[in-house]
């Protein structure tokens, strides 16, 4: 390209655009699409038409779900949406993983989302579905459990995620340097998936893992949930309770969070990252798998450095208790399930039944499609408006975004009453 | 000289940026560190991020999936990329990605269409790329940028684009010596530049 093509391609961008040549309804199709599909269209491509037509002669909801059919809807709007959620980093600029993997499968499986923190599944790439001179590292537990590589390489050849992945019942761990698998004993979704494990389970106190399942399933950071007057009895033996010899710190700041994060974290006792691999106590590992736990298969690190304060908590099993339930937490977060439990799974469906969960849900969807957050003073009102009718339609993903890509509060504004 | 055309076209970039992002929208504020910080009543235009983008750049241009040099160059230029949709995270390296990106993209196009009859192309019907642009007049290139604008933008070109087109293609065939005039190479030079252009816009970029 020479050097009259260069200039031109930047002094390209300063000229406005005002001639149009669609209907509102045709922008509105389009707008549809490409919101939902993360990808812009040819303004003369068909479905630009259809979707239009289904517009006018039946409803916005059929003109969406028209558009939810393209694969880009998987292949990059879910992808996304799951992305942000998966790692620590919370953005997009991360790898495919099985976390998004679980998201893309059970939003075209139309799963209930409840199961994304409570089933015993997986989803991975059908070696029947992959194109003729594709090679994918498709070993369960060298591929999968022990590394990234399986999906990091579905998505770097690109390749069409939604036709490839298969649901595949019962979650499963690595036990040994060989990467011989066992059926994992705590299945909770995308909870215990390797990529929220890696991100979460990773040295640390799996504290994280409490943190970042309310930020990201409940669109709670943990500081908008501190109580200081829950009850502090789960509270670890590690937490200074006198902070730089000030013991009204401890009781003002530090004990708000760690109420309700020490009260849920035995939810992760078990669990532990290490060598690149999930790791349970139960699961029974050897070699570069075997927990660092103690006799009764509580991970180290729950009880580590015991001599902060002695008169902590210590994790015996993987119970766990709902400290977020007074005051302001009980009305923001609406539990509706028993506030004990054990274990992941059980800890997932406290977080999946709360009404919570399907509000927080509702608001990923309108950033997400949307691009915008609403006003502070709309936002409980429509999300617990478009939370609550996602529920009687059975926490199907793709409703939500077909209800969140129609509603007045998102709508192109070519799209007026029809 | 070098230095010099560099500067230029960072400035220009920066103008680009700067104008369009308040051209566009004047909803979008980059006053929070919410990624979707936009109040109000207002439908922003957003920014595509690089998957996004090459999705986009090969549904515009009819293709189903990207080549290896496609890929190569979307793995290198990637993270200059936004990973968030506000207009105000549009800078000069994304639109240099942006414009290196849509160059394989439109490299790859244009070998599919050379192998087609003229009718048959989508974009650049009536360009012979066995002979040089000394065979390509203003009305045949206008044609071809049309049918970018009408696909890409679904809009026809405005006077101000139009003008712009047109003194771009004169001034690139004045810019070639006699010989080069008559070189294939040089009519796919043309194609790249107009195909390029279109597809890295700031129009192709937000939605």
């Amino acid at each position: 390209m020479n050097k009259a093509g260069i200039c031109f391609l930047f002094i390209l961008g300063l000229l406005p655009s005002t001639v149009n040549a669609l209907s509102d309804t045709e922008k509105e199709a389009k707008w549809l699409l490409e919101r939902l599909t993360g990808t812009r269209w040819p303004a003369d491509d068909n479905l630009v038409l259809e979707m239009s037509q289904l517009i006018t002669t039946q409803s916005r909801s059929a003109a969406a779900q028209r558009a939810m059919r393209e694969p880009e809807f998987y292949n990059i709007t879910i992808k996304q949406f799951a992305l942000l959620m998966s790692t620590r980093e919370e953005t997009i600029r991360t790898p495919f993983n099985d976390f998004a993997a679980s998201f893309i499968g059970v939003t075209r499986d139309d799963i209930d989302a409840r199961q994304l923190l409570t089933g015993n599944f997986y989803y991975a790439a059908a070696a029947s579905r992959i194109p003729a001179g594709v090679t994918i590292p498709m070993d369960i537990g060298d591929d999968m459990l022990a590394s990234n590589k399986h999906y990091e390489s579905l998505e770097s050849q690109r390749l069409n995620l939604v036709n490839l992945l298969e649901k595949r019942d019962f979650q499963l761990l690595s036990i040994n340097d060989a990467n011989d698998t066992v059926l994992n004993p705590d299945a909770a979704g995308v909870l215990t998936s390797r990529a929220f494990l890696e991100a979460h389970a990773t040295a640390g106190t799996n504290r994280r893992l409490v943190e970042f399942s309310f930020r990201q399933f409940l669109c709670s950071p943990i500081d908008s949930i501190a109580d200081t007057m829950a009850p502090d009895v789960r509270i670890g033996r590690d937490i200074d309770r006198f902070p730089g010899g000030d013991p009204v710190k401890f009781q003002t700041t530090c004990k708000g969070c760690h109420t309700v994060m020490d009260g849920f974290r035995g939810a992760f006792a078990k669990w532990d990252f290490l060598n690149g691999t999930p790791i349970h106590s139960a699961a029974g590992g050897t070699q570069g798998r075997a927990p660092r736990a103690d006799s009764r298969g509580i991970a180290s690190k729950l009880n580590q450095n015991n001599n902060v304060y002695s008169g902590g908590y210590v994790t015996t099993d993987d119970s766990w208790i709902n400290f977020a339930n007074r005051g302001t937490n009980a009305t923001n977060l609406m539990w509706r399930s028993n506030p004990t439990g054990n274990g992941v799974r059980g800890f997932g469906e406290q977080l999946a039944n709360s009404q919570r969960f399907s509000q927080c849900m509702a608001r990923r969807t309108f950033e997400m499609i949307c691009k915008r957050t609403l006003p502070l003073e709309e936002q409980m009102l429509i999300y617990a408006q478009v939370g609550a009718q996602w529920e009687t339609t059975g926490y199907k993903l793709k409703k939500l975004f077909e209800v969140i890509a129609t509603h007045p509060k998102c709508r192109h504004p070519a799209g007026g009453s029809l | 000289m070098k230095t010099s055309l560099k500067s230029t076209l960072l400035l220009l970039a920066l103008i680009s940026l700067t104008h369009c992002s308040f051209r566009k929208t004047e909803s979008v504020k980059s006053t929070s560190e919410d990624s979707l910080q936009n109040k109000g009543e207002d439908f922003p235009l957003a920014l595509l991020n690089a998957d996004q983008a090459l999705s986009t750049m090969l549904r515009l241009t009819g293709q189903s999936a990207p080549n290896n040099a496609v890929l190569n160059e979307y793995n290198i230029r990637n993270s200059s990329f936004s990973v968030r949709s506000e207009l105000t995270m549009m800078n000069a390296p994304l639109l240099l990605s942006a414009t290196s990106l849509a160059g394989e993209v439109c490299n790859s196009l244009i070998a599919k269409e050379r192998g087609l009859a003229s009718e048959s192309r989508l974009f650049f019907q009536g360009i012979n790329f066995s002979t040089g642009v000394d065979k390509i007049n203003n009305t045949i290139f206008m044609t071809t940028i049309d049918r970018f604008a009408e696909k890409l933008w679904g809009r026809p070109l405005t006077d101000s684009e139009s003008a712009l087109f047109a003194d771009f293609f004169a001034t690139f065939v004045m810019d070639l010596t006699d010989a080069q005039r008559t070189q294939a190479a040089q009519t796919q030079a043309l194609a790249l530049s107009a195909c390029s252009a279109t597809l890295s816009s700031f129009e192709t970029l937000t939605f």
